[in-house]
């Protein structure tokens, strides 16, 4: 079921009604809850509920397992089995076609022709997600950072739970398991708040994301032949999706759960108004970039260590990132080229810089500032290429092309007012963004101050501009991962 | 809590009476697909031959220069699957029925309406012709599958122009307002073809199987199925996809040996077709479509 569908907007209501006005006992609600994430996660495919369920099961007995395990050792081959079987999983429908692709491709480089079968296997919706939540349960248990919960519908809600189920936030037991567990009392700020942040998520997913994809898949299609310049803002339009898309189902996602009186972790801060590189991977998808320090990149060494120690697990935890999202080469050479980008900073100790929000405490950025933003933007549309592109052949013909004679050519879009229309409105949302950029979400401070019809106006204004301009619907991006 | 609900609501249900309202103003505006299913349902006694398809069909073909009485039921961006369903659905209805005349384009194997950039155009099945062709809760609705930029142009054109907004005949051929649409045919040719040109033949196996079963379901009431690819510009053909093109030509032969009550014509390069009688490159004009509905009309006299 899709955030933007009207199976949602159905969906949604009838789940809060009974959540709120028909169980109200803690355990009732967890239960409704667990039955509502596997009816919105069957709505796309029941056939691999299985596949949840089992998850579930393996991580819920391995944390029982692991706590009553005596010895350290024992406790650590536990720990080890569940993140196998979690990656056995995970590996067999993401990565299998592309190891045996890769395995052929290596014995004909010797002369020998091997020829494993691939197999034709459906990427169960939003593995990655709740694979990696499931395996930070059981490591946390493991690390004594959390002690396994007994209460099986609590975990399995906790695993599935239907907002962040498909595309995150990826949830850490720590933060969600004791909200789980404790008995919710409607908060009438917090539920207001959700659904401002699910309206402007809408907006971002609906009107600017869908309408840039509209440009992007036509010029990423058919790059040879549109001139340089045309496949440049086809580059800088994608770089403007994917954060549309991704941001906007995190804020639906996170809206949705405070109405049920969750509070999400946040996904993302503004990355785009990042100051440079470091900066910005501190605030993309920002569930994923933690998890994978906390579980990968300090266990490796993180930034202990010379600075050769440093620059190895940078480029160790940017491979993969970049394989994370998925079994291709373009992902790797993504993930290769932010992390190249991260050398300058680390060799310079600035990787850290930058912690507080930009142009804190003024309306405008100062030079510095701007063009920090600037050039990390621009390094970002350029990477991105390689993240949109069909297979690395792709993404290099594509900047073979951008970087031709016609880069300094006037652009041509299929529909120059279309463009302009998709420009003024991106304009719009990352003025609304500008200004929203110390708070939680964007909306979360607009007209707070003026008077209440002022507020409702402009909320009617962003249903209006979402009808009205909404493009031809397009799945998450971050779906297939 | 109940502060909550009250805000809400306040918000919430002046939007949904604003949908309502622009929904029943949508529905009473007179389209094609409505026009076409009560025509046919006024004439259902004596149509004989039946005509189905996309733009090819609905323009290219003139039931007016057919000797029987012919009903086009054709739509614009119809896909075979969807071909079937309105066959399936009205050829009960039809009980002097003798020939289906179906188009096998370019694209006929190659794509699904629920598929492409034009799904939202189902919900014209759903409502105006009552038939069951998506789950989507979406399609079952003019303001919710309908970007609201355009059902507001539809509104205008309607209430306030007062447009005629009805493009058929009474037989359901579609008419062009012009002979020839703008640009040069060269042009459009490499651009519909390219538009045309699909990258994926993952609906070719499933709409196969549609096909076949819309001419089983002709042999099983007793109608003949002509299946035609109907002539196309040089500036078109000349940029198609062999292997796209091939699988076309190869099903309809297939389908003719296969099926007693089936014959395949294929006249795409048919040279009586020139330049005057194509509005753009795909697409027959008015006399182009009167030569084509009469060379089809002879095929199904002899």
């Amino acid at each position: 079921m899709l955030f933007n569908s009207i199976d949602f907007a159905i969906f949604l209501p009838i789940v809060f009604i009974l959540y709120w006005f028909v169980f109200k006992s803690l355990k009732s609600q967890n239960v409704l809850l667990l039955i509502a994430s596997y009816v919105f996660y069957a709505w796309w495919d029941w056939r691999f509920l299985g596949l949840i369920i089992l998850s579930t099961c393996i991580d819920f007995c391995m944390g029982l397992a692991i706590e009553k395990a005596s010895l350290k050792q024992h406790k650590k081959y536990l720990m080890l089995l569940s993140v196998l079987l979690n990656l056995g999983i995970l590996g067999f429908f993401k990565y299998y076609n592309f190891f045996i692709e890769n395995f052929n491709d290596a014995f004909m480089l010797f002369g020998k022709a091997i020829d494993l079968n691939y197999l034709h296997i459906i990427l169960p919706i939003g593995i990655s997600f709740y694979t990696f939540q499931t395996m930070s349960y059981s490591i946390d248990i493991y690390r004594e950072k959390i002690k396994p919960t007994k209460d099986i519908v609590a975990f399995a809600s906790f695993i599935c739970f239907f907002p962040q189920l498909v595309a995150g936030p990826i949830e850490r037991a720590s933060n969600f398991l004791p909200q789980i567990q404790k008995r919710r009392i409607f908060d009438y700020a917090k539920a207001t708040d959700g659904l401002k942040q699910i309206l402007w998520g809408l907006f971002k997913k609906m009107v600017i994301a869908d309408n840039c994809a509209f440009f992007v898949n036509a010029i990423f299609e058919d790059y040879s032949n549109y001139s340089g310049s045309t496949l440049f803002f086809g580059a800088f339009l994608f770089s403007i999706q994917i954060y549309c898309d991704f941001s906007g189902y995190s804020d639906i996602a996170i809206g949705v759960s405070r109405l049920f009186g969750f509070n999400l972790k946040k996904n993302f801060a503004y990355p785009y108004f990042a100051r440079n590189i470091a900066e910005f991977w501190r605030r993309w998808h920002i569930s994923l970039t933690t998890w994978f320090k906390d579980y990968f990149y300090i266990p490796i060494g993180g930034s202990r260590g010379s600075k050769w120690m440093q620059l190895r697990n940078t480029f160790a935890i940017f491979m993969v990132i970049g394989l994370w999202h998925g079994a291709h080469w373009k992902f790797v050479v993504y993930g290769l080229i932010n992390a190249l980008h991260f050398v300058p900073y680390i060799i310079r100790g600035k990787n850290t810089k930058y912690a507080a929000v930009v142009a804190e405490n003024r309306l405008f950025p100062n030079r510095k500032e701007l063009f920090g933003m600037f050039h990390t933007f621009l390094f970002l549309i350029f990477a991105r290429i390689f993240f949109r592109a069909d297979s690395l052949p792709h993404a290099i013909g594509y900047l073979k092309h951008l970087f031709s004679q016609s880069l300094f050519q006037w652009p041509q879009f299929s529909s120059n007012k279309q463009a302009l229309t998709l420009f003024i409105l991106i304009l719009f949302s990352f003025g609304v963004e500008w200004f929203g950029r110390d708070k939680a979400h964007a909306l979360e401070n607009i007209f707070k101050t003026s008077k209440r019809t002022y507020r409702v106006m402009f909320y009617y204004a962003i249903v209006f501009l979402i009808f009205y301009f909404n493009g031809e619907e397009q799945q998450f991006i971050y779906f297939q991962f | 809590m109940k502060k909550f609900i009250k805000q809400v609501l306040a918000f919430v249900v002046p939007v949904l009476i604003l949908i309502a309202m622009l929904e029943i103003a949508l529905r009473h505006i007179p389209n094609d697909y409505r026009f076409k299913h009560s025509e046919i349902t006024l004439q259902k006694d004596a149509i004989k031959t039946l005509i189905l398809g996309s733009s090819h069909s609905m323009y290219g073909m003139n039931p007016e220069y057919f000797t029987k009485k012919t009903f086009n039921l054709g739509h614009i961006s119809e896909t075979i699957d969807l071909d079937y369903l309105m066959l399936k659905a009205y050829i009960d209805r039809l009980p002097e029925l003798k020939t289906v005349v179906v188009r096998l384009s370019y694209t006929t194997l190659h794509e699904q309406l629920g598929e492409g950039a034009e799904a939202w155009r189902l919900k014209d099945y759903q409502l105006y012709h009552h038939l069951k062709v998506s789950n989507k809760l979406k399609y079952k609705s003019e303001v919710l599958s309908v970007k609201l930029k355009n059902n507001l142009s539809r509104l205008k054109a309607y209430y306030v122009n007062d447009e005629d907004m009805i493009s058929v005949t009474k037989s359901g051929w579609g008419y062009f307002e012009n002979e020839h649409a703008n640009g040069a045919l060269e042009d459009l040719g490499v651009y519909a073809a390219k538009k045309h040109t699909l990258r994926s033949s993952a609906l070719v196996k499933a709409n196969t199987l549609f096909l076949k079963q819309l001419v089983e379901l002709c042999e099983n009431k007793g109608v003949e199925v002509l299946l035609v690819t109907l002539p196309a510009h040089k500036s078109y053909r000349n940029h198609l996809n062999t292997t796209q093109l091939e699988t076309i030509i190869k099903a309809g032969t297939k389908m003719e040996e296969t099926y007693k009550n089936c014959r395949y014509y294929n006249f795409m390069a048919d040279k009586t077709f020139g330049a005057a009688d194509f509005y753009d490159a795909d697409h027959l004009n008015a006399s182009g479509a009167k030569k084509f509905s009469q060379l089809i009309n002879s095929l199904i006299e002899n």
